[in-house]
Formats: C-alpha cells, structure tokens, sequence
C-alpha cells in the first residue's frame, strides 16, 4: 500500500504543464499560492468521483473567504482536479444518467470536467439541450451534475441557523479548573480550537489532563499524546477529588466507567496524526447518533509534531502545519468537539518568550491562553491572549 | 477487527485479503466502486461486502468503545498496564521517593546539571540496575548506553556493578536467610557485557544511531533503557541555524518518545548546564534551549545545595515537583543522611 | 553501526611517573578522554605536562603507552631547559628502556599555537600527522598547554561573542575527543584562573565539582573559560599552592629573612571515574611528586 506520497502543489503544476501559468487559475477567484499539499495513502482516502466533486466544492467554499487554498487530498485527486478536474466520465459509474451520449453532448460545447460544468453558462446550455433530439434526458444529465455539486458542499447558513447551531450543540464544557473556568466564561467552547501556550512545567499539561478527566464523566475524550506525557495515574487522581462515594468499591467502578472515556493514542509524527484523525472524522460520522459522544480532543502538544517539518526554507512543513489546524478546526465544527491543543514557547527577542509555530499558526486557533508558573508558589498563572468573545488581556490565577 | 471473521463467502475474503485488506478499518473510507475494481468483482458484491464490515464495525463499538480508533488505549487500561511496570530504582531510596518508585518506563526523563553532579554516575547506575533480575524486584533487562562524551568509564562501571551484587547477595541473605540460596550467578562481567556501548563522535552518527535503534531494539527485545550521555554535547557546536537545530532535536526527541513507547522501555537522557542570560541576570538552565525543554516527559535538574548534591523534579506529568539529597559514593548512587556524611580524603 | 563491547574496552593509562599520584588517579591520565589540569601560573601546570609526555615513552608495562607525544604550546618561551633536565633524570632512572644515545625528547613534538583558529587547523592537521607516527612510534598523548591563553583575548564580553566563543570551546573539545577516541589518546589540557571578587553567591559561586570553591595563594578563583568549557571535559584536576611560613624562630636567627615553604595540592574536581580525593604533592629538580601524609 503506499503511503505518504506528497508533493507540492505548484510544482506539480508547472511540471505538467508547463505553459500553465497561475494566472490562469485566477478565473476561481482565489490564488495558487500553497495551493495543494497532497497527502494520504491509497485505502485511507478514496478516490472516487464523490470525493473528488466534494473536495472541488470545498475549494471553492474555502475559495470564497481567503486569499490561501490549502488542500489536502491524496495525489490523485488533486491531479485531475488542478488540470481537468473531475472527468465526466468518472460520475457514470454512481450515475448512469451521465452517459455516453450525455458525454458526447457536452464534449460537443467544450465540456469535459466538472470543472468545465462550472464554468460554462447554465442557460445556454441548456437551451442547446433543448433543441437536441433527446432533450430531456440532457436536461435530466445536467440537473443531476448540478445536484452532485450542490450535494458536496457544506450547506449554506445563514445567521439564524447558526445561532440555533450554536444555541444547540456548541456549549462550553467545564475544564474543572475554577480560576480558568471563570476567566473563559464557564469553560473552553465546544466547536472551537482552543490553545494552551507556556514555557515548559507552566501547568499546561495538568490542564489538559484536567479537563478530560473533568468531561470524561458525561462524554468521551480522544487524548493525542506526543510526549509520552498523558498520566493514568494523575487521571485517576483528579478523578478520586471528583467522585464523592463512600465505598471503595463503588468508586472503584465510578472510576473504571470515567476512565474507560478517555482514550489516549500516542503519535510521533505528524503523518500518523492525520491518520487518526481521518479516522476518527469516519467513525465521528458513522456515530453521531445516539450513545456516549466524545465531545473533547485533546493534542499534546501540535508544537512537538510540527516543529520538525517546519523549516525556513521549504514551505512544505508550513502547508502541514495549516492543514492540521484546519483539519482540527473542521472536526470541531462538524462534530461539535472542543479541541484543546498545547502549544510551547520559544525564546523572543530580548529574553522573552513566545509562542512558538509563528505567524501564521497565530491565525489557527480560535483562542488561546498563556499559561505561567508563578515563580516560588503553587499557583499559576492564566492570560488571555485571543479570544473571539472576550477581550484580550485579562487573566486569572487557577492552583492545580 | 480482522477480516476474516466477517460473515462473508469464503472467496470474497480470499480476495479481500489478497488485495491487503486485512482489518475492518482498512475497508472503513472506502466507496463500493472503487473496492469493486480492486477486488474485481460486482459493485453490488462490493456493496454487500461493505455493509458486512459496517455491521460488524457497529456491533463491536457497541460493546467495547476502545476500538474507535487502531491503537488508543482507554486511561483505564493504561492505569493498570503503568501498575504492573517495574520501575528502575536508582539505588537511592530517596530519590527514588520523588521519582514514584524510580525511572519510568515508557516515559522520556532528562536529566541534567553542572559538570561533577553525577550525571553519568547516574547514567551508569541505572544501566547496571536495568539488570537487576526478577527475583530482586528488577527489570531483568538490558541496556543500550550512548556515550557522545566519552565520559563512560569501564572501571567504574565495573565497581558500580560489583557493588550492585553484593547489595543483591546481601538481600537475599537477609530475606531467605538460607546460606545455600544467597549464591548469585551474576558477575560484574555479565553486567558489563549486557550493556551495549555506542560511542558517538558527531551529531550526525548520534542521530544516525537513535535512527537506527529501533531496528537495533527490535532484534535485541530485552533491552529496557536507552541512556544518553550527553544528548546535547554534539549540539552546542557548529548551529548557526538554530532553527535547524531545533527541528533536528525535536525530531530526535520523538524518535526516542516513539522508541519508549513502541518497546516499553525507559529513555535516560543526560544533558549539560548552561548559564542563561535573561534580562541582564544570569541564571542556571539546562541546555538546548526553550523549545528543547518542552519534549522530555521528565525532567530532573542535580544542583548543590551547600555540601550535598540534590535532585529536583522540574517539570513531570505525573510526580509533583519535590527535592531529594543523594551522594555519589564508590559503589554507586546511595542515599545521602548525615550519618554517612562522605569521607574527604584531604 | 555496532555496539562496543564493555570488556575489551578497559582504558589505558598514562602513568605521571610518581607512584603515589598515580594512585590517587587510578593510574594515570586516561585515553579516550579530556582531562584538564587547572591551577595558577607557577602551580606546576607545565611541570606535569612534561613529565606526562616523558613518561608516556615507557613501554605498557611500566605503565606508559610506548608512544610519542605532542605538545602544543601556547604560553611563550616552551620550557626546552627545564624538559631538557627533567629528561636527563628520566633517563637515567628509566634507563633499561632506552638505548644508550636515545634522547626521549626526540619523541616530544612541539608546536606552538596562538590563536582558536590556529588551533584547529592545527588539529585537522595533526590527524594525518597522527596517522603516519603509527609505523614509527605512534602519538599517543597531546597535550595543549594552555587552552585558556588561546581564548583569552579574542573575544569581548557580550553574550553574542560568548555564544560563538562557547560554540568553539565544544568544535575544538569534539575534535580533541573524536581524535582520542580514534587513535585511543590521551589528553591533558590546561587551564587558568581567575579570581573571583565579591559575595559567594549567584553566578559567581556556581559550584563546579566535588569543592565549594577554590582557593590558592589565599585567593578565590574560578577556573577560566566558565561553566561552557567545564561542560567540554571529562575530568579536572585542581592544583593550588599555599605559601607557609615555617619556624618562628628561624626567622629570628636569620633576621629579616623568612624561610617560607610552598605547599601544593593536587584536587580531584570531577572526573567519571574517581572519588572525591586530594594529595600533597612537591616539585624537585627530578619532577612533581606526591607526599604521602
């Protein structure tokens, strides 16, 4: 099975075909510039017709909004979808309607991808089926292209749908840590990226740690480990305060129900991380309904696994880096998960620190906490550095 | 979840393994038609084939939660795999106190301080404990020793492990109290020979050599810590690219995460002490810097405290920070209490 | 890439030529390894080196490694008068081993440094150099007296050329211990001090090793080059001198001349391979010797 093949985007691009400047894509509106970073392996992401259509409607949707068109797609979707997007010829296969003749139609006014779909003027072409021996079924043909591409993207939402979204699935979830849950308003929100930055032993694992044990009581937590950091036995600590039972037994099957809700999965490279994650979005998908949800995934630290592809040179470790936030951002919008990620500090400028991953992880995450150890006491130290409700600035002590 | 306990025909199973579908989460991502032109079959068979494995998949998360994702282990399960590991005293009990029972296995710990503190006394004592047998409450392991300094020196790795034995007999004899049974079968030599030295002249072979241990550990399973003495010596000299250096470490860094993980065993990482300078004021910092201080999951810092080396906890997921004296004597790493103060010869 | 096995690996030494230092040292200086000798200037620094690159020529089983030695010299004259007498008694106390008309100072190899830079190159050099003396009577100790006086006035005092001056102690120390370890060496380095003024606190009493401080002629002093060199050797050794005044009434007799006695001793600072130790030692005509109290 291969795994891993990647390249970079433009590249790709200029090697086959050479003539093909950039500006040639600007008809999409958006700019080539990190365009396509292509990862993946042969099983894990498949490559049919459905997937390309969706992933060219996702280009279009992220398109929209930003300048900067990542994509992460195994290569062989990205090919055709750069050059010739999704062939025609590909659809018939789920839908017999695009056939042959319907083909030979489209070919005939310069048709040949979903791409060419897009572009081409709906109306004329549709008068053109209509004078056509076997109109209907053109017609038929390209309602039915239409509704795949409509099918593939996110629906559009407006302002009241979201807050209803918002008002529905996308709480907060209590870290259990008083002076943080104070300082976040009850705690880190559902459906965001939350980052916790620190010089090293600023607390930032305890809290982490913390609040899984804390969720883990009503929801599932999915804990990537990169440090070999995560500690049962501190888990079952934060859960002995938690857990008011008289009975060491009871409270022995207290503590094997929580802690059976905490999954850890250790990680070493940023390759295996986006494994799981692909993963776990399958299986999220698969199992929204009903039973114990997770509700909280927790990376620890994003940092450690980036900074060796991040390099002054390549652009190839920052287009990682981003996918792995939007990625992370995805899953927490769609399945209504709160993700926390660690995030480390690097010396600044005159001695003082600050986060690492640079400017353009700054972006990422929706808020983003300082943590500091209060020097010669237990206590720490929490400040707000970004926050999409709150002001910036304020900050809260919190003991672990 | 393997495949072949799928309740599909014989046939279909031949051909999904052949085409290396082999469990459950293989077939996961996949679309009928493209498992239809892989396996060379109908797309409705491929269609049957699928639902199949989505039943099954279904069934077993209902019953067990853990099969979410390959490879995630519950906080339970590990709860009780980290009660049964043993854990490498360290010879002081004291020290082995604050560090919960003695080096972690599993777990990356970093050791680090001044020239003289006993970092390689230390790095030596815990590869002769590593052998320490069962019986005795050991791992019964091996060693891998990664000496970048050439600070590693064969005598006293001898005297640390003849030491080690005696206190072994002495054991014995105290708790069988059966003069037939105190005979140890153990040499210094065999100590000596269980400990696989690396010496490494540049940082290249040192990041060649943690490329290739884990090949290296695979043919040898029996190897329970990996000591690095020291890691950072070879990265103090000739990074005018410092962030180079720092990928290059953290890269490092999660090769040995993986490597403890993947074997079960514990990583010992030594590193040297450097003078910080911070708003004018100097101040004493283990080496490698800020983003080097996030890897280690452990992170113990030896200092003087008037006339007795201390250890101190800095930064652990799981220990609370917490200090503790110890001496460096000639059989090794003892405890350190004011009645066997150290005797200077002066 | 294989693992090295621990029994075939015990370390040669190189005796000093004083049974008694050697016992302190567990037999001499090490191969494969960097130690370093501090101590103020007319503390006997020099002296051991010469002695060592003497006592180096001896055959294994008198305790040195049959080998000639190098001596990169940075301090200004090299001593030729005092290794000249020093390598008459040498001779004449080791005579069996060497022919008649064979002067050990043949096997000295003396190169004069001035600069870092001058160092290395020199270094890099040396390794063919190294390579070649195998046929003869192979090198198999080098000595570099000072390290200290090569650093000494190069860089200023701002952390940035600290950093690059830091960055250089460990290049040169990586190349003196990939060459040990190649060749099996031994190596022996010197190092200055400097004194240390005000309170003993901070950075300033960052304790190095097994003493609180070093003291010499009744003055504190740190080893020169700071806490980054101290990273870039596997052992130091400290010497310190004392004067004493001896015999009260002798000073009568002799009116205002005092009879004063030097007292020297050698420290054990750190080392892999050996406790917390000191000895007394004297310097006579015939070398540096170890006084058994």
């Amino acid at each position: 099975m291969e795994r891993f093949r990647w390249r970079h985007g433009c590249e790709e691009i200029r090697e086959k075909d050479g003539k093909k400047d950039k500006g040639e894509y600007w008809h999409w509106g958006f700019e080539f510039l990190t365009l396509c970073f292509c990862f993946g392996s042969g099983g894990q992401l498949a490559t049919t017709p459905a997937v390309k259509a969706r992933l060219l409607s996702a280009a279009l949707f992220i398109a929209g909004g930003s300048d900067h068109v990542v994509l992460v797609a195994p290569y062989e979707v990205v090919e055709p979808l750069v050059k010739y997007m999704a062939p025609l010829k590909n659809l018939e296969t789920e839908y017999p309607i695009i056939d042959p003749s319907f083909r030979k139609f489209c070919a005939s006014h310069g048709i040949f991808s979903v791409e060419d779909f897009l572009i081409h003027d709906l109306y004329m072409l549709a008068a053109f089926a209509e004078q056509d021996i076997s109109s209907e079924r053109l017609k038929e043909g390209i309602t039915q292209v239409l509704s795949i591409i409509d099918d593939m993207h996110q629906p559009w939402w407006n302002g009241m749908e979201l807050l209803e979204d918002a008002k529905r699935n996308k709480h907060v979830l209590p870290t259990g840590i008083q002076g943080i849950d104070l300082l976040l308003g009850g705690g880190i929100h559902i459906g965001q990226l939350t980052e916790l930055v620190g010089p090293s032993s600023s607390g930032k694992t305890q809290v982490c740690l913390q609040t899984a044990s804390n969720v883990a009581s009503n929801h599932m937590v999915l804990y990537i480990d990169t440090s070999n950091s995560f500690s049962p036995e501190r888990i079952a600590y934060f859960l002995g305060k938690i857990i008011d039972v008289a009975s060491a037994q009871a409270k022995n099957q207290i503590l094997q129900k929580v802690m059976s809700n905490i999954l850890c999965h250790s990680v070493f490279d940023i390759f295996a991380m986006f494994d799981v994650l692909h993963q776990l979005e399958s299986h999220l998908r698969y199992q929204d309904a009903g039973g114990c949800q997770m509700r909280l995934l927790i990376v620890d630290s994003i940092s450690l696994l980036i900074s060796p592809v991040l390099g002054s040179s390549s652009t190839q470790g920052r287009a990682l880096m981003l996918s792995a936030g939007y990625l992370l951002k995805k899953l927490a919008h769609q399945h209504n998960l709160a993700v926390l990620v660690i995030n480390h500090t690097v010396g600044g400028e005159g001695g003082c620190s600050k986060p690492a991953l640079g400017d353009s992880w700054k972006s990422i995450p929706h808020s983003r906490l300082f943590l500091s150890c209060v020097r010669g006491s237990n206590d720490y130290n929490a400040l707000i550095l970004k926050h999409p409700s709150m002001a910036s600035g304020k900050a809260a002590r919190f003991v672990i | 979840m393997e495949i072949w306990r799928l309740p599909i025909s014989a046939s279909q199973r031949g051909k999904l393994i052949s085409a290396g579908y082999t469990s459950l989460s293989s077939l996961s991502s996949l679309s009928p038609s493209d498992l239809a032109r892989e396996l060379k079959v109908s797309e409705a068979e491929a269609m049957g084939i699928l639902k199949a494995a989505s039943h099954s998949r279904g069934a077993e998360t209902s019953n067990a939660s853990c099969s979410i994702l390959d490879g995630a282990q519950s906080a339970w399960d590990m709860l009780h795999d980290e009660e049964s590991l043993i854990h490498i005293t360290t010879s002081s009990a004291d020290l082995d106190n604050i560090l919960g029972g003695g080096i972690h296995c599993k777990e990356v710990t970093e050791i680090g301080g001044v020239p003289g503190i006993g970092k390689t006394q230390l790095g030596m004592q815990i590869a002769v404990n590593v052998q320490i047998p069962h019986d005795f409450g050991g791992l019964s392991g091996k060693a891998i020793y990664i000496d970048t300094e050439g600070s590693f020196m064969v005598e006293r790795a001898f005297q640390i492990a003849e030491a080690c034995i005696e206190d072994m007999s002495e054991y014995n004899r105290f708790l069988r109290k059966d003069f037939q049974e105190c005979k140890i079968n153990m040499k210094p030599e065999d100590i000596l020979e269980n400990i696989f030295y690396f010496r490494i002249c540049s940082y290249t072979e040192q990041i060649a050599l943690i490329n290739y241990l884990d090949k290296f550990i695979s043919e040898h399973k029996d190897v329970k810590v990996v000591v690095v003495d020291s890691v950072t010596f070879h990265f103090r000299q000739d990074f005018d690219d410092m962030a180079l250096r720092t990928r290059v470490l953290s890269g490092m860094a999660l090769k040995l995460m993986n490597l403890a993980k993947k074997f079960s065993l514990a990583v010992v990482l030594l590193n040297q002490a450097t003078i910080k300078h911070t708003e004018g004021s100097f101040q004493l910092a283990l080496a490698l810097g800020d983003s080097w201080s996030h890897t280690c999951t452990n992170r113990i810092v030896l200092y003087w405290n008037g006339n007795e080396r201390y250890a101190y906890i800095d930064k652990s997921p799981s220990l609370r920070s917490a200090s503790a004296a110890y001496s460096v004597t000639a059989r090794g790493i003892r405890n350190s209490s004011s009645s066997c103060k150290r005797i200077k010869m002066m | 890439m294989m693992p090295q096995s621990l029994l075939q690996l015990a370390s040669q030494k190189c005796t000093t030529g004083c049974p008694i230092l050697d016992r302190l040292l567990g037999g001499g200086i090490p191969c494969d390894s960097v130690t370093e000798i501090v101590a103020e200037s007319g503390s006997g620094k020099t002296q051991i080196c010469l002695q060592l690159s003497l006592h180096a020529q001896l055959p294994v089983s008198r305790g040195g490694l049959a080998a000639s030695s190098l001596y990169l010299h940075t301090e200004f004259p090299f001593p030729f008068r005092r290794l000249h007498q020093l390598c008459l008694s040498f001779r004449s106390s080791n005579a069996r081993h060497f022919p008649i008309n064979d002067n050990p100072c043949d096997r000295i190899f003396v190169q004069s440094v001035h600069s870092a830079d001058h160092l290395l190159e020199i270094m890099s050099k040396t390794e063919p150099f190294i390579e070649n003396s195998i046929t003869q009577v192979p090198v198999r100790l080098i000595v570099i007296d000072s390290i200290a006086a090569v650093f000494r006035s190069e860089f200023d005092n701002t952390p940035v050329e600290l950093k690059r001056r830091s960055s250089l102690f460990f290049k040169i120390s990586s190349k003196l211990k990939a060459l040990a370890k190649r060749f099996n060496l031994a190596v022996l380095v010197t190092n200055q001090v400097v004194d240390l003024m005000g309170p003993n606190e901070g950075i300033n009493g960052l304790r190095i090793g097994n003493l609180g401080c070093l003291y010499t002629s009744g003055r504190r002093v740190s080893p020169a080059l700071g806490l980054a060199w101290a990273n870039c050797v596997n052992s130091r050794l400290f010497l310190s001198r004392n004067e004493e005044v001896i015999g009260e009434e002798n000073e009568k007799s002799n009116g205002d001349f005092v009879f004063k006695k030097t007292r020297r001793k050698l420290y054990v600072v750190y080392a892999p391979h050996l406790p917390d130790s000191s000895c007394e030692f004297e310097i006579t005509r015939e070398g540096l010797f170890g006084v058994e109290r």
